[in-house]
C-alpha cells in the first residue's frame, strides 16, 4: 500500500471519531408479508455512512439491498428497527436524500432543463438563481447541449446523467444511488461510473450505491458492504483504501472485486437452499 | 423531434388533396346532370353551394354554427369538470371504482341520445335538456380516460418527486396532473365526439337554433340543396376542431412524450 493510502486511512479514522454518522441505520428488520409467504427481507442490519463517504452495497438479487436504501432515503417506512438522518428519525422521503433510480425516473412532458429544475421550483427558488444552478449541473454532467431535448430523445446513459444532475440540483446532504447503471451498456457505464467519480470528489458528496456488479462497488465505493440473501444479512464490510480516479483496468480494483467475490461466493453456498412455490 | 416536411412535399400533397376533390366533385356533377334521380332528391353540387352561400349570406348558417358551438362548449365543460372529478375519485378510492366506477361504465355503453326522453320530461323543450343529453354523452368517457390516464402514471415518477422535496399535494399537481395528459387527450377527443353526435340527435329531434335543427328546416321545406349544405358545414366543423384543438393536443403529446396514447 502507498502513502498516500496510509494519509488517507489516518484522515478517515480522524474523521471517525470526530463526526456523528451522517446516515445510522441499527437493527433494521423488515419483513413482506403476503397471503402465501412470509420473507425476511433484512434481517438486523445496521449500517453507518459518514460525511463525505462512498459506500457501495453489493449482494445477490434478492438480498434487501435495494430495501435497505428504501428505507434510507424514506420511501420505504414501514421497517423494525432505527434509522436517522443527521441524528433525526428518517420518517419519509426528502430532498436531504436525493435518489437515483435505476429506471430512468425523468418527467416526459417537461424537458431536460425542466426536469433537472423540478425540485429547485418546488422549493421556490427564483427563477435567475435557479437557471444559474440548472446550468452548473447540467455542464457538470456534460448535458449543456440537450437542455432543450425532451426525455424520449436521450440515450440511456443520458437519462441517468439528467437524473445525477436533477438529484444534485437540489442540493442533498447524500446521495441515494439504487443500481443507477444496471440497464446501460458497458462502454456507458464505465464512462458513468468515471464521471461519478469526478462529480463526487469534486463536490465532496456522500454516498450510498447499490449495485449488483462487484467491480463498480470496487470503483466507486470507499467502502463496499457485501451482504448475503435468506435474510438479508450484511456479511462483511470492506474498506477499499485505493487512491482515485479508479478505472475498471487498474489492478489494485480487480484484486478487491476479486477479495469480494470471493466473499459473496461463500456467502452463496453457505447460503439454505431456496425452493420456490 | 419535430419531423418538417420541406415545402416541396406539402406542395405535392396539397395539390393531390385538391386534385381527389375536383374529381369528386366533377364526378357528382356529372352524376347529377345525368338526370338519373330528379335534382329535389340529388342536387347539383353548384346548386348545393349556391344555398350554402346564400344561407351563409342571410346569417342562418352562421347563427346556427353559433347556436351549436355555444352549447357544446357549455355542455363540454360542464361535462370535462364532472368528468374528471368522477376520474379522480374513481382513481383515488378503491371503494369508489367499484360502486361509482361501475356506473360509470354503464352509462358509457348506454348511447346518450336515449336521454332525451327523460331530458325532455325533466327540464322541458329547453337548453337545459339538450345540454343534460350533451353531458351524458361525454363525461363518462372523460372519466373514464382521467382514470385510465392517472391509474396509467408509473408510482416511479411520484416517488422521485416524493425524494426532489415534493410534498403529496405538490406530487399530485406537478407529476399525476400532467401525467395524465396523454391518455386524457385520446379521452377528450372520443367525449367530443360523443358530444357532437348527441347534440346532432337532439337538435335535429326537438331543439329550435343550431346545425340539427337547420337540416330539419331544410327538410321541412323539400330543400334539397340547403340539406346537403347544412350536412357540409356539420362536416366541416367538425372535422376543423378535430383537427385545430384535438390535432394539435396530439402534436404536442407526440413531441414530449415520443408517442401518442
Amino acid at each position: 500500500m502507498t502513502g498516500i493510502t496510509e494519509q488517507r486511512e489516518v484522515v478517515a479514522a480522524a474523521a471517525r471519531g470526530a463526526q456523528a454518522p451522517l446516515l445510522a441505520l441499527t437493527g433494521i428488520s423488515k419483513r413482506f408479508q403476503t397471503a402465501r409467504q412470509d420473507t425476511l427481507a433484512l434481517d438486523d442490519v445496521s449500517l453507518e455512512v459518514r460525511r463525505g463517504e462512498v459506500v457501495c452495497i453489493v449482494g445477490p438479487s434478492g438480498c434487501g439491498k435495494s430495501t435497505l436504501l428504501n428505507i434510507a432515503a424514506g420511501i420505504d417506512t414501514h421497517f423494525d428497527g432505527d434509522a436517522t438522518f443527521e441524528g433525526d428519525p428518517i420518517t419519509g422521503m426528502a430532498r436531504e436524500r436525493a435518489v437515483v433510480f435505476q429506471e430512468p425516473a425523468l418527467f416526459p412532458w417537461l424537458n431536460v432543463r425542466a426536469n433537472v429544475e423540478f425540485g429547485l421550483k418546488l422549493r421556490g427558488v427564483p427563477k435567475a438563481e435557479r437557471k444559474a444552478i440548472v446550468d452548473r449541473q447540467l455542464a457538470m454532467v456534460n448535458l449543456s447541449r440537450f437542455d432543450r431535448a425532451y426525455i424520449h430523445e436521450l440515450s440511456g446513459g443520458m437519462k441517468q446523467r439528467v437524473q445525477l444532475a436533477r438529484a444534485l440540483a437540489v442540493e442533498p446532504h447524500m446521495l441515494m444511488m439504487d443500481e443507477p447503471f444496471a440497464a446501460l451498456d458497458a462502454q456507458t457505464r464505465d464512462d458513468l461510473q468515471g464521471e461519478l467519480q469526478s462529480v463526487a470528489g469534486r463536490i465532496g458528496a456522500t454516498v450510498l450505491f447499490v449495485t449488483h456488479n462487484v467491480r463498480e462497488a470496487v470503483i466507486l465505493g470507499d467502502r463496499v458492504v457485501v451482504m448475503s440473501r435468506g435474510p438479508g444479512r450484511i456479511r462483511r464490510v470492506i474498506d477499499i483504501p485505493l487512491s482515485r480516479p479508479r478505472t475498471p483496468d487498474d489492478h489494485d480494483v480487480a484484486d478487491f472485486a476479486a477479495m469480494v467475490r470471493a466473499e459473496l461466493q461463500e456467502s452463496s453456498t453457505e447460503a439454505e437452499p431456496r425452493y420456490a412455490i | 423531434m419535430r419531423f418538417n416536411a420541406p415545402g416541396r412535399e406539402t406542395g405535392y400533397k396539397l395539390l393531390r388533396i385538391l386534385a381527389f376533390y375536383v374529381l369528386v366533385i366533377g364526378g357528382w356533377w356529372l352524376i347529377a346532370n345525368a338526370e338519373i334521380w330528379s335534382p329535389f332528391l340529388f342536387p347539383a353540387p353548384d346548386s348545393v353551394f349556391r344555398s350554402l352561400r346564400t344561407n351563409i349570406d342571410n346569417g342562418q348558417i352562421p347563427a346556427a354554427i353559433g347556436a351549436t358551438l355555444q352549447r357544446m362548449a357549455v355542455g363540454y365543460v360542464l361535462s370535462f369538470v364532472i368528468g374528471m372529478s368522477l376520474g379522480i375519485l374513481n382513481a383515488s378510492s378503491r371503494w369508489a371504482r367499484e360502486t361509482i366506477g361501475g356506473i360509470v361504465l354503464g352509462v358509457q355503453s348506454l348511447p346518450s341520445i336515449t336521454w332525451l326522453p327523460l331530458a325532455v320530461l325533466w327540464f322541458g323543450l329547453t337548453e337545459k335538456a339538450i345540454i343534460f343529453v350533451v353531458l351524458m354523452g361525454s363525461a363518462c368517457s372523460i372519466a373514464i380516460s382521467a382514470q385510465a390516464g392517472i391509474q396509467g402514471i408509473p408510482p416511479l415518477l411520484q416517488r422521485a418527486a416524493g425524494t426532489l422535496g415534493a410534498s403529496r399535494w405538490q406530487a399530485y399537481l406537478y407529476v399525476v396532473l400532467p401525467g395524465m395528459i396523454p391518455v386524457m387527450v385520446q379521452g377528450m377527443k372520443q367525449g367530443w365526439s360523443f358530444a357532437w353526435r348527441s347534440l346532432m340527435a337532439g337538435e335535429l329531434l326537438f331543439v329550435s337554433a343550431g346545425l340539427g335543427h337547420l337540416l330539419n328546416v331544410g327538410r321541412d321545406l323539400n330543400n334539397i340543396n340547403m340539406v346537403f349544405a347544412v350536412m357540409i358545414v356539420i362536416v366541416v366543423v367538425g372535422v376543423l376542431v378535430d383537427r385545430l384543438i384535438f390535432g394539435r393536443a396530439e402534436r404536442w403529446v407526440l413531441e414530449r412524450w415520443g408517442y401518442a396514447a
